[in-house]
């Protein structure tokens, strides 16, 4: 991708250039990402959907700096990603919070890793607290927390740092149905709030339209970016439209280019 | 089960072998040369503190240990942290900390005394090397273990190396470090009463060889079951210890 047509587009916050990667094992070759390339726009929240297991986790660990690629780059707002950087936040589908730190004391830890003034630390703090909804849980160890507030916390802790962007790895994926959608609900609010650049993993159709703003559907390993949707909801969304003819019919078509390659 | 009948079954096992002693012992069937009687021991251990001095015997072990187990605890932890972090301080130190710790401790007791001498420099070196590399390899072990998604969670908030360390490894590790420091105390007090039996003036070990001389059962059984005591009572402090410090922790 030229300079010239990075800069006719500079709504592209991240772009992926010719991602691929390779495991190498016992000599062999394992590949798990073929050369994909994808633009994220600034405020979007971009679904990667695809199987378990396909390599869409790989994917967001590039992202985060965690591993490197085998080959092509990820550039966040022009710069080429070399390693992690609190720019980039991620929250994890495994319970993640440190379980040596209360909830508040979890919310701030980033916060707290970079010179900073205890006063706005606590007000920045009490005001995620609010935001994700976890007020009187302040003092509470993440071993007293059901995974639902686990998830809120991480959720919490990762967006105080206020990254350009935040990677999700099925963050809802290890919760009850009714948590899963209280979550879902929770992450809309928030967008509408303040519109951050999302991009968020899972294998679940539902949750790919509900939440997203557009849908990159997978294949199997070695994951390829099968087809692209653009889903026609603004940042209100109610429960309601999944029961709508348009959300149905979407999830169909989804359906068939998943099917579509096996 | 209900907590007096764990209780119950804890203590169960202390009636029968208390039950055992006095069958063989007030009944005769062993001579009390070999197996003094409870009543006799007791006594024994009672006239111990009150006309021998015996609990400046125990301080005197205890200062041993705690002496050797502080410098090994203040050079072990860290090495060990450092070694579960990072795999080059890992390839550096494992090989020769594996070689060593497979030399038993009591083989150095003659090289000891020839170095150092009887005496507090001798007891703490032996305590020493007791404990100091097998609790190396436990700190590492646990260091190395800490869960990698709070490793990358730190990374992603924006943490250098180092702060992984202080503020993730460190922390996450700290209840196995200290359950390996409360194990490793206990090798310590066993490794002094050896040192003690070898060769001390003084200390628990001392008071035990020497009424082996003269053929003081009674005095022997009771030195030993006072160690027992104290290595209750120190395990229950290092309990007690854990459940203060790491309030957080599952058990």
């Amino acid at each position: 991708m030229s300079d010239v047509a990075e800069g006719s587009r500079n709504d592209a916050a991240l772009v992926l250039d010719e991602l691929a990667k390779c495991f190498e094992c016992d000599g062999a070759r394992l590949p798990v990402l073929e050369p994909t390339s994808i633009r994220v726009k600034r405020g979007e929240l971009f679904v990667m959907l695809g199987p378990s297991g396909c390599g869409k986790t790989t994917v967001l660990r590039i992202i985060a700096g965690l591993e490197p690629p085998s080959s092509g780059e990820v550039r966040l707002d022009g710069r080429r990603v070399q390693g992690p950087s609190p720019e980039r936040g991620m929250v994890f589908q495994d319970f993640t919070s440190f379980a040596w730190l209360t909830v508040s004391e979890n919310i701030a830890f980033g916060l707290r890793l970079r010179p900073h003034d205890p006063g706005e630390v606590r007000q920045t703090v009490a005001d995620w607290v609010r935001k994700v909804g976890l007020d009187g849980f302040e003092s509470f160890y993440p071993r007293d927390l059901s995974g639902g507030m686990q998830q809120r916390v991480a959720i919490a802790r990762t967006l105080a740092v206020q990254p350009k962007l935040v990677l999700m790895d099925e963050p809802f994926g290890s919760l009850d149905a009714q948590a899963r959608w209280q979550m879902q609900e929770m992450l809309l609010n928030l967008r509408r709030e303040s519109p951050t650049t999302i991009v968020f993993v899972t294998h679940d159709v539902e949750e790919a339209i509900f939440l997203g703003d557009r849908i990159a559907v997978f294949s199997p390993r070695p994951a390829r970016l099968l087809r692209e949707f653009s889903v026609p909801y603004g940042v209100t969304r109610d429960r309601s439209i999944t029961r709508a003819a348009p959300f149905i019919e979407m999830e169909r078509q989804i359906h068939v280019a998943m099917r579509g390659e096996v | 089960m209900k907590h007096g009948q764990r209780r119950a079954l804890g203590i169960a096992p202390f009636l029968l072998v208390l039950a055992l002693w006095c069958i063989l012992s007030y009944g005769g069937v062993v001579r009390a040369l070999f197996l003094p009687t409870p009543t006799n021991v007791i006594s024994e251990g009672f006239r111990m503190f009150a006309e021998e001095g015996f609990h400046n015997d125990i301080l005197l072990s205890l200062a041993r240990v705690f002496g050797g187990f502080l410098i090994s605890a203040a050079f072990g932890v860290p090495l060990g942290i450092l070694m579960g972090a990072s795999r080059t301080t890992d390839t550096f130190f494992a090989p020769i900390i594996g070689f060593i710790r497979y030399m038993p401790a009591t083989a150095f007791i003659p090289l000891a005394i020839l170095w150092f001498g009887v005496g507090y420099v001798e007891n703490v070196v032996l305590v020493f090397m007791s404990i100091f590399f097998y609790l190396v390899l436990l700190v590492a072990d646990a260091a190395a273990n800490v869960k990698k998604p709070w490793i990358d969670t730190a990374l992603t908030l924006g943490a250098n190396r180092l702060q992984v360390v202080t503020k993730v490894v460190v922390r996450a590790a700290a209840p196995d470090v200290w359950n390996a420091m409360r194990t490793m105390f206990g090798v310590g007090w066993t490794m002094i009463v050896v040192v003690e039996l070898v060769g001390a003036e003084a200390g628990i070990g001392a008071k035990i060889i020497h009424a082996q001389r003269f053929l003081q059962t009674p005095k022997i059984m009771a030195g030993i079951c006072i160690i027992g005591l104290l290595g209750v009572a120190s395990d229950l402090c290092f309990r007690a210890g854990y459940r203060f410090l790491f309030p957080w922790a599952r058990n």
